[in-house]
């Protein structure tokens, strides 16, 4: 095996870890699995392209804030109506936010992939122990690491965070100490965002456009991510997203090349498979219903 | 105890009322010999065969199905590989794996190759059905879109016998307007009679409160495998129908966009309701007809917006709409029955004392 | 004007009627129990004062506040704090944290970080294990600290829902004479309690309750013979 495989599935899987901890972190806050958090990756996407010839940090911050903004939106308009509604119904218009918010970006943005120029920096590569590393790799990693840092202070330093693990374990009495439902979903909502945006940075930093359909499947990929590793724990999401890319990547690059093509049934066949045998997933998560 | 002369009535109602207006006007679509609008008409009822499919799973167990769009696909490409005429099939598929050879000389007509289709799509349901009833809520969503996202995967990339990306071609091409209603009566009748009768109704039971119906002696997994297994096959049929009838297809025929389109139609009519799933298709095919108008050349002050996508986007957000605003949809989970009637039939709190053991 | 008062407190699940029509009152500075056995309405009476479920009729005041239709986080806010039933510590969080998200409702971060401390004196136990996760520590320490994190919003009423729930006997005592410790101090307490004997011999009044809400009697407590009758009589004859 070439260990350079390593390199590409241990960077894919970063990314997707990232992804399953902010679909994770708004679902162990309102039980609910945000299918328009692919959207806003596409979003992100848009914003890049929009904002490409800014300096990077402004493109970074830009991005950011537009993300977070319709993340805000969504919840304001589309989530918070349905907060206390079954779960299926929220499932359903989590489905119906993404379809609409993707054929709105087709109607607007027109149904050809806009081109992004590409970020010629962080295609440079280096090369250590015999491998092939690209700055847009060790990019992936470093943000992936700060960003898990970041959100593990977020979580246990802050009032914020206190009282968004005192409302993912228990919502009721939550509300019996006076934490506000509406300012905990809200923060959740904007630190996904940031994590969106943050996702759509790394992922198009490499490709040379943006499509409307840009996210959906990275989304699905983090929903099973998330099932696999665990609903309602932000350590099994993080590691069920990685699974699910490191594994995605490893399959395709040693199946036998006639099964090569069927990596995504194989993944897809292990996320039904984990579903069967441990609803919870992998670190099942105290008191959360699937 | 309700006599069986009451159920059979009950039936012929509901049946009656909901495919009576779709004869008459399907009916009266073939009087225009208007080509366009016969082939919409076709569509839409193929759809509606689908959504009551649907239906018959879902709305009745209240559990999320994302898959019958897979077993549509399925029933699809198999009675496609069972009708297209022998002398064309070696040069579509000349990579046949040797153990399906025997496929290359198989031919059967069109009505023949439905059934077998839909028989062999029922197996699989059963199949996959045993260990995917288990699931709940947020799972079984996860689950059979996992499935849809497996099967679609293997039929694109199997491609020696589903000629993977491209399309299929050489699909004999048979559905007319009469089979399409013929179907939706026929599978309009099963439905109502699964609901009507004791076994529908012990799913219905599952879904109102199903502590409740354990604590009688229904069994939530049994329950749900047939209504799964009866929906998956409705859902062939219907996929079998638009194979035949579109004649060209490829596995991004029944993707997730289809199943988006189903579920919006069934909840903007109603979930739970049989009612509602006609109604939602009707309404919303209405609803795209107009859109698609108003994509072409416009209506009245409104002008023509060229912009693929717009009429996805709109029942996008007309679905988001009713969710918010009015989930319980057109019917509000009612029966036509009941109103016609002028008494409620929607379950009440206590579990139907005819589902007893 | 009573510091709470409820007044013809109804309350039903569906069809089924848990409070028939409740009055009962606390003065300030009393230290009030509801007795009765499982199921006769006194944690439902409980979830009513504390917003999390909607009596059908009546009227539930507070320092002249009416209750009914305010949120919990309301009701917290106007100084009602509740230690649940089953105590519902946050696990997953420290004991230090537990106490910190008790302060909630109080603005002034400084202030709650001065009650967390003396909340840690007041419990040498949650000082010992200030860091440790809350999940961790045994049924009494738990109790400790539930009570303590209602005590961080420095309420004027504590409501407290069985207690003594799942507590071995000696646990069960030093529980009670913190309450007592509390009622000395000169806070207002409103109990619900299985454990007749102990809340009737540590509260100033209590009302002992049957089937449906329905007061039975309305005594002063602290008596020890009194209680001891009592208790007899309640477990002799059952559910009444």
């Amino acid at each position: 095996m070439n260990p350079q495989y390593l390199v590409d599935a241990i960077g894919t899987g970063a990314l997707y870890s990232l992804m399953t901890l902010g679909l994770a972190l708004v679902f162990s806050v309102m039980g609910l699995m945000n299918f328009a958090y692919g959207q806003l990756v596409m979003i992100g996407g848009f914003s890049i392209i929009l904002l490409r010839s800014q300096p990077w940090w402004l493109l970074i911050l830009g991005t950011i804030l537009v993300v977070v903004f319709v993340s805000l939106l969504m919840e304001r308009l589309a989530f918070r109506p349905v907060r206390n509604a079954t779960a299926m119904t929220m499932l359903v218009t989590s489905f119906a936010l993404a379809q609409f918010l993707q054929q709105l970006a087709r109607v607007a943005f027109g149904a050809n992939p806009k081109p992004l120029e590409q970020f010629s920096e962080l295609s440079v590569q280096y090369e250590v122990a015999g491998l092939i590393i690209s700055r847009q790799i060790i990019l992936t990693l470093v943000t992936t690491i700060l960003v898990l840092i970041g959100l593990a202070l977020l979580l246990r330093k802050t009032n914020i965070g206190i009282q968004l693990r005192a409302s993912t374990e228990d919502v009721g009495m939550a509300a019996l100490v006076g934490i506000k439902s509406n300012r905990v979903i809200a923060a959740a909502f904007v630190i996904s965002g940031t994590i969106a945006a943050i996702v759509a940075i790394l992922f198009f930093a490499t490709r040379t456009n943006v499509s409307w359909s840009s996210g959906e499947s990275i989304v699905l990929i983090a929903f099973v991510g998330a099932v696999i590793g665990g609903l309602g724990s932000m350590v099994g999401a993080a590691l069920g997203g990685f699974l699910m890319g490191f594994v995605y990547t490893m399959l395709n690059a040693l199946l036998p090349m006639e099964l090569r093509v069927f990596a995504d049934a194989f993944l897809y066949t292990l996320v039904i498979v984990v579903l069967l045998i441990r609803p919870g997933g992998l670190i099942a998560a105290k008191g959360v219903r699937v | 105890m309700k006599s069986s002369v009451s159920t059979w009535s009950r039936w012929a109602w509901l049946a009656g009322l909901l495919a009576a207006p779709i004869i008459i006007v399907t009916f009266l679509i073939s009087l225009t010999n208007d080509v366009s609008m016969i082939q919409r008409c076709t569509t839409a009822l193929i759809l509606m065969v689908m959504v009551i499919g649907l239906h018959v799973f879902s709305g009745n167990s209240g559990v999320v199905s994302f898959g019958s769009v897979a077993f549509a696909m399925i029933a699809a490409f198999t009675s496609a590989l069972i009708t297209i005429p022998a002398d064309k099939k070696p040069s579509l598929f000349p990579d046949m794996p040797d153990f399906l050879n025997w496929l290359l000389s198989f031919t059967v007509p069109v009505p023949l190759g439905i059934l077998i289709s839909v028989a062999f799509t029922a197996v699989i349901a059963l199949l996959v059905g045993v260990p995917l009833v288990r699931l709940s809520g947020l799972a079984a969503g996860i689950g059979t879109l996992a499935f849809l996202v497996v099967v679609q995967v293997v039929v694109t990339k199997w491609k020696a016998v589903t000629r993977g990306e491209s399309t299929m071609v050489g699909v004999p091409k048979e559905t007319t307007l009469w089979w399409a209603l013929g179907a939706v009566v026929l599978v309009i009748a099963i439905a109502a009679l699964y609901q009507v009768t004791r076994r529908g109704r012990r799913l219905i039971a599952t879904r109102e409160d199903d502590k409740a119906a354990m604590s009688i002696g229904i069994s939530i997994p049994i329950e749900r495998l047939w209504g799964w297994v009866a929906s998956c096959s409705i859902a062939a049929f219907g996929g079998a129908l638009y194979g035949h009838y579109i004649a060209t297809f490829s596995a991004q025929t029944f993707s997730i966009a289809l199943t988006f389109f189903i579920i919006a139609m069934l909840v903007i009519g109603g979930l739970g309701s049989l009612t509602g799933a006609v109604v939602g298709v009707i309404v919303v095919q209405v609803l795209a007809e107009v859109l698609r108008t108003v994509e072409t050349q416009g209506i009245g002050p409104i002008p023509q917006i060229d912009a693929p996508g717009l009429t996805e986007m709109v029942l996008a957000l007309i679905l988001l709409l009713v969710l918010i605003a009015r989930p319980a949809g057109i019917t509000g989970g009612r029966e036509i029955t009941s109103w016609v009637k002028g008494r409620t039939s929607k379950a009440s709190r206590d579990v139907d004392p005819e589902v007893a053991q | 004007m009573s510091l709470l008062e409820l007044s013809g407190v109804r309350i039903c699940y569906g069809n089924a009627v848990a409070v028939k029509a409740l009055d009962l009152h606390v003065d300030e500075g009393e230290f009030v129990a509801l007795i009765g056995h499982n199921g006769v309405g006194k944690s439902s009476t409980v979830k009513a004062i504390a917003g999390v479920v909607k009596p059908t009729a009546g009227s539930i005041k507070f320092m002249g506040n009416e209750l009914i239709g305010q949120q919990p986080g309301a009701i917290l806010r106007l100084g009602i704090a509740v230690v649940p039933e089953g105590r519902r510590i946050f696990t997953r969080l420290t004991v230090g944290e537990n106490l910190t998200v008790g302060g909630t409702v109080q603005s002034d971060r400084g202030e709650v970080k001065k009650s967390s401390a003396e909340m840690m004196e007041r419990f040498p136990v949650l000082g010992k294990y200030a860091d440790r996760m809350a999940g961790l520590l045994s049924g009494g320490e738990q109790q400790q600290l539930a009570i303590a994190r209602a005590l961080m919003s420095k309420p004027r009423l504590l409501l407290l829902d069985e207690p003594s729930l799942g507590l071995a006997p000696q646990i069960v005592e030093q529980v009670f004479d913190l309450l007592e410790e509390l009622r000395k101090q000169g806070s207002s307490i409103l109990l619900v309690e299985q454990n007749a004997a102990q809340a009737i011999r540590a509260a100033d009044r209590y009302y002992l309750i049957r089937t449906g809400g329905v007061i039975e009697s309305e005594a002063a407590g602290g008596d020890q013979a009194k209680a001891d009758q009592v208790e007899s009589a309640y477990l002799h004859f059952g559910k009444a």
